[in-house]
């Protein structure tokens, strides 16, 4: 009975995806027509593409930068000049140092992924993308690197050197039992999230190659994803678990 | 979450911020911040350092009380 149930389910939300798949082609058709109006301007994009580079800077990496040197700033001042008696100031460097980290980790995401759009025939400063995108990749990494460093001055139980390879395993095992969870369970949401969004995403190329003709590259890219993201977390839990 | 605590209070009585109960204890500042807001139970071993920097028994401390949704059920 309770099979019977779950297969009825399933065979719902299979019609109610067939449905709403249906009703996504016109939104794509709609789509389609505007796409055929921006794409002569796709070439200006690609040409220009070192000047948005260098916008990438301003918009995300000199925040970055600006927020890892306030911190810096107030914890000196911690250290110092406050006569502390609550959290506040901890918190406000925390929050400040999440803050260059979430800015830098954008930054860097989008510095690798308009590298990838300049190496074009059409990029009229292929020189200077690549300078920008090797300059300011060393500079994030830094940056990424005295952010850590700030946080384990503020916390010295926090162990582990950023430019080692043993950071990651080193900095886990420094962890308390607190902060150990809160990894886990970021690790594991985004792991879901992951998934969702990799099926979101795969549908989405699945009706841009059937209407905007986009190849069969992105398909297999997301369905590698898929993949290794399938098998790492297998392996990791078969691992974990101990079974043999 | 049913494991409530009197953390904030016993601190205060030590006259501790978070960052200095959390280096008493070798935790962070952002942990014994979950405890106190009731976001986070520790484990035991956690709850008896914390007890012993405390100068008090667990029990003073930590104490269990159903959510009214499981008393009823």
């Amino acid at each position: 009975m309770k099979g019977m149930r779950d297969f009825g389910k399933l065979l719902l939300w299979l019609v109610l995806g067939g449905v709403a798949g249906f009703l996504l082609v016109f939104v794509f058709e709609a789509l389609a027509s505007l796409w055929y109006i921006i794409v002569p301007y796709t070439d200006v994009l690609i040409e220009q593409i070192f000047w948005l580079q260098v916008g990438l800077v301003i918009i995300f990496y000199l925040p970055a930068l600006f927020l890892g040197v306030r911190a810096k700033k107030w914890m000196n001042r911690i250290n110092t000049d406050l006569d502390l008696e609550d959290d506040t100031f901890d918190k406000r460097v925390e929050q400040m140092i999440y803050r260059s980290l979430l800015f830098n980790r954008l930054f860097y995401v989008f510095n690798f992924t308009l590298f990838g759009l300049s190496i074009d025939g059409r990029n009229q400063s292929i020189n200077g993308s690549i300078l920008i995108f090797v300059i300011f990749c060393v500079a994030s990494s830094l940056n990424e690197v005295k952010a850590v460093r700030m946080v384990q001055k503020k916390d010295p139980m926090k162990k582990g050197d950023p430019i080692s390879f043993k950071y990651d395993k080193e900095l886990l095992e420094s962890l308390d039992e607190a902060e150990k969870l809160i990894i886990y369970k970021t690790g594991y949401h985004t792991f879901k999230f992951m998934e969702f969004a990799l099926i979101v995403i795969f549908g989405v190329i699945f009706f841009t190659k059937t209407i905007f003709n986009t190849g069969n590259a992105p398909i297999l890219v997301i369905g590698l994803i898929w993949l290794v993201q399938s098998i790492v977390y297998f392996a990791y839990a078969k691992k974990f678990d101990g079974s043999k | 979450m049913p494991l409530k605590n009197t953390l904030k209070v016993h601190r205060a009585k030590l006259g501790l911020n978070q960052a200095e109960m959390g280096k008493r204890i070798g935790v962070s500042r952002q942990t014994i911040s979950l405890i106190e807001r009731g976001d986070y139970s520790p484990s035991v071993t956690l709850a008896l350092k914390i007890a012993k920097a405390c100068d008090v028994s667990v029990e003073e401390i930590f104490y269990y009380e159903e959510d009214n949704d499981e008393g009823d059920a």
